[in-house]
């Protein structure tokens, strides 16, 4: 079994489930260790707090998305024990071969039954689904009350100022913001808890009031634009008696969320795209209580670059599955694409990982936008833009990278010039910039620097805050 | 085109913004602003655009203001980044390459070590520790690398110290990233970065410490001077500073020179102890001969000279002495053997020196004692040849017996320490000396009281110094027919086992033991269930039968009773718990049954044991497993 610990990492719940796994495996809790002929599963006893072992198996039948069980009462999925028995597997352990016991043998028979009656529905054409109309229709039209509620509030949070919104003024915005959600709007909704988060860091620290002044008045153009175009798309809508999801990114911006069902029913799929990471991070939405785990990916064939958005709310941080650094290449069966401009967002359900070959490794850098001009005429299109996000993912091919001062330059193979620095909205855990002059290789040619371009209201410039450097024989992180 | 203009009325409608729309009508400055977009408005379409918009937001009423005011500041931004810049001026430096390495670590990996490294709180340390166990490569990474160096400064010293012990490990690659952001005027974390590039570059970073002396401050300063012992071409400028140097500094530069070696610096030495007598202590870890020979010298005259003396010693004289005592430790120079043949020689005057009090000191004793710290501390070596001789010349006499027995570990084969020492322990009572003899045997258990067996089946010193071959298994047989079972020394505290003291002795034996030899199990078994039952100690020995594969069937029930009423039924869960992961469950039973009989539970617990044990011992002979404590607690 050509494990690896990357593997096991990835089908860990937490970092720490992995860790404890690791230590079980390590203090020998294991014993009566087994496997079948083929390789498919392993099975073992691991020692427990009861008297009784905790018997374990790995089910490799699908070696991408192995099947875990174990008598443990842990709601953890894998548990720690089936990951410490991955971890012996990787430790090479002997394993005696054995027959598959019954009982596994049985799942195993359940589970290949269910696929199959799954494979079979697949060939079927899907049912076609029932829409109410009447809870659509009510709901658009809450939607627009909605609409108005809010527009009535950004009026008159400017009449007053942003700078007032304090005390007991901030409480009623609160409320008002919570009542948006009511009314279906999540996204105006989150976009107002920006707001007042980004004004109550003002009264915390003063010093940063210029930066979150901006990010504010950002937020309130992008919500006047959501509001009016909003009102134009549901009015459209409810006139047209159509009330399915629509390739557009206002629905996002209204609240929508997209399934992969809905993508796939707009055409957004992709199939048997190949994929590379080139970045990970990992970030906390005050607004929205939530973790967001965002991977930034290179489309080998196209050159695209996508973005996967893990959500991991802190009220259900155990129950949601943390995303992880990715190495290799993703071959993905699917790729659902989210509707939008430039760096959109994608998802998959099932992938297979695998190393990349000495070529495709060469031929990422190629991929790389001409020069810092063309990404920069392709970054103005689109932050001009008020719905969009005030950045793009880009791939710049590497003249040379030095210093110029105290500040960090990335010049392309023609001459032209970008700063490099970090986007300051991300916070100083996302500082790269300075990890450019701790690389522990010198740059060689052919490379290319991945990052997100971003306009810097200080000096008016267009800038990149680095994430990885795109070499002919490797990427080199600088971040995760 | 000049977009002073635009970027003037964007900041205006911001402050407007901030301020309020209902403030826009007396805003002249947001007026005037927009008569400055003005001449821009004719030369293109889109600033005609913002015009227009700017127009319509000062002409509005008041309710309408705020909408228009974010339309408009929608189409400045728009152009604002349509007109951003990208190029930067002036020539461009390479960077140079960094310290460390790179490595495919995933966020899961390093995220919870870099909040271990660079945040607060607890269970950081265990995080550092684990990963730096499974993945000392993490370490080396230019990412990790940084926040590492920055840990040396970490509030928790420990960490602080964690830190510096894994960089000195990871090797030269951690130099650039030290030497980076260097402040010779920091505080305690510049210190370890000093310590460090020391341990890592050793004499090589001789230069570099010279260069950072001049503006080296405090810790640093101190750290700096330590660290420039290690290359011998530093001599001169130690010497400097042991002269111009005060307080820490100096002790520094003292400790700085006990590394150094040559004739000049025998001679400070010389001098530093002529003045300073208390500057002894730096010499102890140095095992060159000119400091062994300076010492020896010096503690003989100061010896010579108080016994001539014939006074009685000062505290301050005795804590003196014992400083230069210890500085004798593991020095080994020719000079320092004829030392200790002289306090040989004069070992009964020593005895008699007396303190401020005139009470007795009993450094006789205490000398003989540092010689045989001092054979410890040097390993196989002269001190060996000398702790011989000397057992030679007084063989009727303990005094020298452990040197010996430590020393022919170290030197001789198993079969000649046994038979040269194991007469010393006597297995027929004697009839007349017995308290000189029993003297003798305690020596040797001394001796043997340093050995312990490795899990590799080898034996070692002190865990320092293997000895010359594992131990004759005949001194089991010995040992446990030996007529006095104690070392006379105090008894150790065992830990697993309800408080409970075991004699030393049979902690030796349990430490030199190879459980799984056969043999050894033969001699120890019967021993091990037999003491049992003259210490009344059932939870510990009966540990160490399960340790050799035995049991205590048989004694347990008697043991018990040696102290009815003071057992918990906790401890008794507690040993058949571990019983039952290596017996038999019928024989567990059987433990369980003479447990029952033996009545010596505590009364408070005793209803329960009446009810837990006879349902255990139902379970175990139907097949069942050993039940957990809460089974057992329940039933209460």
């Amino acid at each position: 079994m050509d494990l690896t610990e990357q593997f096991i990492l990835l089908q860990a719940p937490n970092p720490a489930a992995a860790e404890n796994g690791r230590k079980l495996s390590k203090k020998g809790s294991f014993s009566a260790h087994h496997r079948t002929e083929d390789g498919t599963l392993y099975w073992a006893e691991c020692a427990g707090s009861g008297k009784n072992p905790y018997r374990v198996s790995i089910d490799f039948t699908n070696r991408d998305a192995p099947t875990c069980r174990c008598s443990c009462p842990s709601r953890q999925f894998p548990c720690k024990h089936a990951l410490g028995l991955m971890f012996e597997i990787l430790g090479a352990k002997p394993f005696e071969t054995a027959d598959i016991p019954q009982d596994i043998a049985d799942k195993r028979a359940k589970q290949a039954a269910r696929a199959a009656k799954k494979e079979g529905a697949a060939g079927e054409p899907p049912k076609p689904k029932k829409p109410n109309a009447a809870a659509r229709k009510k709901k658009l039209a809450r939607q627009l009350e909605g609409l108005d509620m809010a527009e009535k509030m950004v009026d008159e949070l400017l009449t007053s100022g942003l700078g007032t919104l304090a005390g007991s003024s901030a409480q009623t915005f609160d409320k008002l913001a919570k009542e948006l959600g009511s009314s279906y709007l999540t996204g105006p909704q989150t976009a107002f808890t920006r707001v007042a988060l980004a004004v109550r860091a003002v009264q915390k620290d003063p010093a940063q009031a210029d930066a979150a002044y901006n990010q504010a008045l950002r937020l309130m153009v992008a919500l006047r634009s959501t509001i009016k175009k909003g009102r134009v798309f549901l009015e459209g809508k409810l006139e047209a008696g159509d009330f399915s999801a629509e390739d557009s990114a206002l629905f996002e911006a209204l609240g929508g969320v997209w399934t992969l069902e809905e993508l796939g029913a707009i055409g957004s799929v992709r199939e048997n795209a190949k994929l590379v990471q080139l970045s990970f991070d990992v970030s906390l939405d005050q607004a929205k209580k939530e973790y967001v785990e965002r991977g930034w990916w290179l489309d080998v064939d196209s050159g695209e670059i996508w973005q996967t958005l893990n959500l991991r709310p802190l009220k259900a941080l155990k129950y949601v599955k943390g995303e992880d650094s990715r190495f290799g290449l993703l071959e993905v069966p699917a790729l659902y694409i989210y509707p939008g401009e430039g760096d959109r967002r994608v998802r998959w359900e099932s992938a297979s990982t695998r190393p990349l070959t000495a070529r495709e490794q060469a031929a990422l850098s190629r991929l790389a936008q001409p020069g810092v001009a063309e990404a920069a005429k392709l970054v103005k299109g689109k932050i001009k833009n008020t719905l969009a996000p005030k950045f793009l993912a880009a791939l710049l091919p590497v003249g040379s990278i030095g210093r110029i001062g105290e500040d960090y330059v990335l010049e392309d193979p023609a001459g032209a010039r970008i700063a490099l620095r970090d986007r300051a909205e991300d916070g100083v855990d996302h500082a790269c910039t300075e990890r450019l002059g701790m690389l522990p290789r010198k740059i060689p040619a052919g490379s290319a620097l991945f990052g997100l371009m971003f306009y810097d209201g200080r000096d008016k410039a267009l800038c990149l805050h680095p994430c990885s450097v795109v070499t002919p024989d490797e990427i080199l992180r600088l971040q995760y | 085109m000049n977009l002073q203009p635009l970027y003037d009325v964007k900041e205006r409608l911001e402050y407007a913004a901030i301020a309020g729309v209902s403030l826009l009508g007396e805003d002249f400055r947001l007026q005037r602003a927009a008569e400055g977009l003005k001449p821009l408005a004719a030369a293109s379409p889109v600033f005609g655009k913002i015009d227009g918009g700017l127009t319509k937001l000062l002409a509005a009423p008041p309710e309408q203001r705020a909408g228009l005011l974010l339309d408009v500041l929608a189409l400045v931004d728009a152009v604002a980044y349509t007109q951003a810049k990208t190029g930067v001026e002036g020539e461009l430096k390479p960077l140079p390459a960094g310290g460390g390495t790179y490595h495919q670590i995933s966020y899961g990996q390093i995220n919870p070590l870099l909040t271990a490294l660079t945040t607060t709180g607890g269970g950081r340390m265990e995080i550092i520790q684990s990963a730096w166990e499974n993945h000392p490569e993490f370490f080396e990474d230019y990412r990790v690398l940084p926040a590492v160096a920055a840990g040396l400064g970490d509030s928790y010293g420990e960490i602080a110290e964690l830190n510096a012990k894994i960089l000195k490990q990871v090797g030269p690659s951690v130099v650039p990233v030290l030497k980076q952001g260097f402040d010779p005027a920091g505080k305690k974390e510049m210190a370890r970065r000093v310590e460090v590039i020391a341990a890592v570059e050793g004499a090589e970073a001789a230069p570099w410490l010279r260069e950072v002396l001049p503006d080296a401050k405090k810790d640093v300063r101190a750290a700096v001077i330590t660290a420039l012992g290690m290359a011998a071409e530093n001599a001169a400028l130690l010497l400097d500073l042991a002269k111009s140097e005060r307080g820490a500094n100096r002790d520094a530069a003292l400790e700085a020179l006990a590394k150094q070696d040559g004739a000049e610096i025998a001679a400070f030495w010389a001098q530093e102890l002529e003045a300073h007598s208390q500057s002894v202590k730096f010499l102890q870890p140095s095992n060159a001969d000119w400091a062994s020979d300076l010492v020896a010298r010096r503690l003989w005259d100061r010896m010579e000279e108080i016994l001539a003396r014939k006074e009685s010693l000062t505290n301050p004289a005795v804590i003196e002495l014992r400083q230069w005592f210890s500085a004798a430790l593991g020095k080994s120079s020719p000079s320092m053997l004829d030392f200790w043949r002289w306090t040989d020689a004069r070992l009964a005057d020593i005895d008699h020196l007396r303190g401020e009090k005139e009470q007795r000191l009993g450094f006789g004793r205490e000398v003989a004692a540092l010689l045989l710290e001092s054979l410890c501390a040097a390993g196989p070596g002269p001190l060996c040849g000398l702790c011989l001789e000397l057992w030679e010349r007084h063989p009727k006499e303990p005094r020298y017996l452990s040197h010996a027995v430590v020393a022919a570990l170290m030197t001789r084969s198993a079969a000649e320490v046994y038979d040269t020492f194991s007469p010393y322990v006597l297995t027929i009572k004697p009839l007349l000396g017995g308290e000189q003899k029993k003297a003798f045997h305690n020596a040797v258990l001394r001796a043997l009281g340093r050995v312990c067996r490795k899990e590799d089946g080898t034996y070692c010193i002190d865990n320092v110094w293997p000895t010359a071959q594992p131990i004759d298994s005949q001194w089991f047989k010995r040992l446990t027919r030996a007529v006095w079972k104690t070392t006379g020394e105090t008894r150790q505290y065992a830990q697993y086992a309800a408080g409970e003291s075991i004699d030393q002795f049979d902690m030796i034996l349990m430490r030199l033991a190879n459980t799984g030899d056969e043999e050894t199990r033969r001699q120890l078994i019967p021993y091990l269930r037999e003491r049992m039952l003259e210490t009344g100690l059932p939870y510990s020995y009966s540990r160490f039968l399960l340790q050799l594969g035995g049991g205590p069937r048989g004694v347990l029930g008697d043991t018990m009773v040696k102290r009815a009423g003071a057992h918990y039924i906790y401890d008794t869960w507690n040993l058949m718990s571990e019983a039952s992961k290596t017996l038999p469950s019928g024989e567990v039973a059987d433990l369980l049954e003479e447990v029952l009989r033996s009545n010596a539970i505590r009364k408070e617990d005793a209803a329960l044991a009446q009810r837990v044990i006879p349902w255990t011992v139902e379970q175990l002979r139907a097949g069942q497993p050993f039940p957990e404590w809460d089974d057992w607690w329940k039933m209460r």
